[in-house]
């Protein structure tokens, strides 16, 4: 497959496969640098920002926009999902300057700097929420595939097919490439929104003005406010972004372009979101009830007569794409982290052989996830319902650590926090956490606050 | 086809996989940070049944 210098193989321990692939694409890197191309140098810089972003916009993400654009219309929650994509792209940046200066996983930095305890939570809080996650990608795929005809058994095995095939390309930048084409089927949303021939003067206004509010404040709205929160900032996007920026190769001169490649994460996303909302308004305007609605695919069936089989169609296969780029995306993350924390190789350019921990993470939780959606009568109402209540009250802990971590100038040098960043974040983490005890006062005590 | 030889000097010191599992030491917390993990592991100890509870609540609502 790939050579080694011999100059090479007398200055370093070992050279492995993993070192090799790596050097081969900095070594692209660096003659775009010199060649004083920026353009070509931000395409092939470009990737772990778009893929956390457009993987975050996942089946339970593009529910929740839905619901929200069929019970408020175009409002308040146009500016709102916005300032949510805001919130996101300021934790992110802070794990693309952690990955370039420590040049380790999320995961792995826990445990080594904050011990066993914080170690063992964040892995546990990761795994398990992301395979409760991934059976909710599934149920995306699953519904999706139903709106084509496609019988639900083939539609997941597809999808399990898929996930495990992408893990076989062995090539992380292969892999990279090859889920950005897939990414790219997010914007689906952004025809199917034009098809419900929106009123650009009345979404320019919201965006401004952040009206209309709604008109009852209950716990419907309440809900809403923290299943947007949720389908923006988790857990899995801070271990799966630290990881790949590190797998990828990243160093201090990318950091630019790694900045720019998760704002272009975060605009992109954020307009597929709000996409989603507008594309789904129509049932608001005719007071159709989503309350019962279960996945993506029953918001299509229902605007199939609103905004035509064509945009019914096209928000279909984006909520198959949003299920299929999480499946793949949340997979990998659990890979990462695990393989990390016992020190065992982890890399999607490892061979089999190297990545055996690696790759049986990713290849069983997808088939685990797979088998539970397709088990006849499982809870999975019950899975899609706590994924949203541990994504946000977990959030507040690992967006914690991750402060710390970014404040610890031993590993960070001159890229550690300044404290405008700490600002930010010290506000990001309070808002999170106000957002998780009010989550959990409406869940133990849901009559405290009107429908 | 013969691939393109590796040249490894093209990565930084700590990209190679070899000092990738060079580890960094524990840390050791100032009583600010002290207190915030030892806040967080309260909320851990709180949100943790919170997120059994709402498991089961929805486990009897489905």
């Amino acid at each position: 497959m790939f050579e080694v210098s011999d100059a090479m193989r007398f200055e370093r321990p070992v050279p492995t496969r993993e070192d090799a692939l790596r050097a081969l694409d900095r070594a692209k890197v660096l003659r775009m640098r010199a060649a004083g191309k920026p353009a070509r140098l931000l395409w092939l810089l470009l990737g772990p920002g778009l893929l956390v972003m457009l993987g975050e916009n996942d089946g339970p993400s593009m529910v929740s926009y839905a619901t929200t654009g069929a019970t408020y219309g175009v409002g308040f929650f146009a500016p709102f999902i916005l300032l949510t994509f805001l919130m996101a792209f300021l934790v992110q940046e802070m794990t693309v300057r952690l990955g370039v200066a420590a040049h380790c996983g999320h995961a792995e930095l826990i445990f080594e700097r904050f011990g066993p305890f914080w170690g063992y939570f964040a892995m546990g809080d990761l795994v398990f929420g992301n395979l409760l996650t991934l059976v909710t990608e599934f149920i995306a795929i699953q519904a999706g595939g139903l709106y084509f005809g496609v019988p639900a058994w083939a539609s997941v095995l597809l999808g399990a097919l898929l996930v495990v095939g992408s893990l076989a390309l062995r090539r992380y930048a292969t892999w990279e490439r090859a889920l950005m084409a897939l990414a790219v089927g997010n914007l689906f949303f952004i025809p199917a929104a034009l098809l419900a021939h929106p009123d650009g003067a009345a979404l320019a206004a919201a965006l401004a003005s952040w009206k209309p509010m709604p008109t009852t404040l209950g716990a419907g709205f309440v809900t809403l406010i923290l299943a947007n929160v949720g389908a923006t900032v988790t857990p899995w996007m801070i271990f799966f972004q630290q990881s790949t920026v590190v797998d990828k190769g990243l160093t201090r001169a990318d950091l630019l372009q790694g900045r720019a490649d998760t704002a272009i994460g975060a605009a992109l996303a954020a307009v597929a979101a709000i996409a989603t909302l507008v594309a789904s308004a129509p049932l608001f305007l005719a007071h159709v009830d989503v309350t019962q609605f279960a996945s993506g695919a029953d918001f299509a069936t229902a605007l199939k007569p609103l905004i035509g089989s064509t945009g019914a169609t096209l928000f279909a296969l984006g909520v198959l794409e949003a299920g299929l780029l999480a499946a793949m995306t949340i997979a990998t993350s659990s890979s990462y982290a695990l393989a990390e924390v016992v020190s065992a190789g982890h890399s999607l350019n490892l061979d089999f052989a190297g990545g055996k921990l690696f790759f049986s993470v990713a290849v069983g939780s997808t088939l685990f996830a797979g088998a539970i959606v397709l088990i006849p009568g499982a809870p999975l109402l019950a899975m899609t319902l706590t994924v949203n209540v541990i994504a946000t009250l977990l959030m507040a802990p690992a967006l914690l650590l991750l402060l710390l971590l970014v404040n610890d100038r031993e590993i960070m040098g001159d890229l550690a926090n300044g404290w405008r960043a700490n600002l930010a974040g010290g506000t990001i983490v309070i808002a999170i956490s106000l957002i998780g005890a009010t989550y959990g006062v409406i869940t133990v005590f849901p009559d405290l606050v009107g429908k | 086809m013969q691939e393109p030889m590796a040249d490894l000097s093209v990565l930084e010191p700590g990209q190679s996989t070899s000092a990738a599992r060079r580890h960094f030491p524990r840390r050791v917390l100032n009583r600010v940070e002290l207190a915030l993990l030892i806040v967080l592991r309260i909320y851990v100890f709180l949100a943790l049944p919170l997120v059994v509870y709402a498991f089961v609540k929805a486990l009897y609502a489905s």
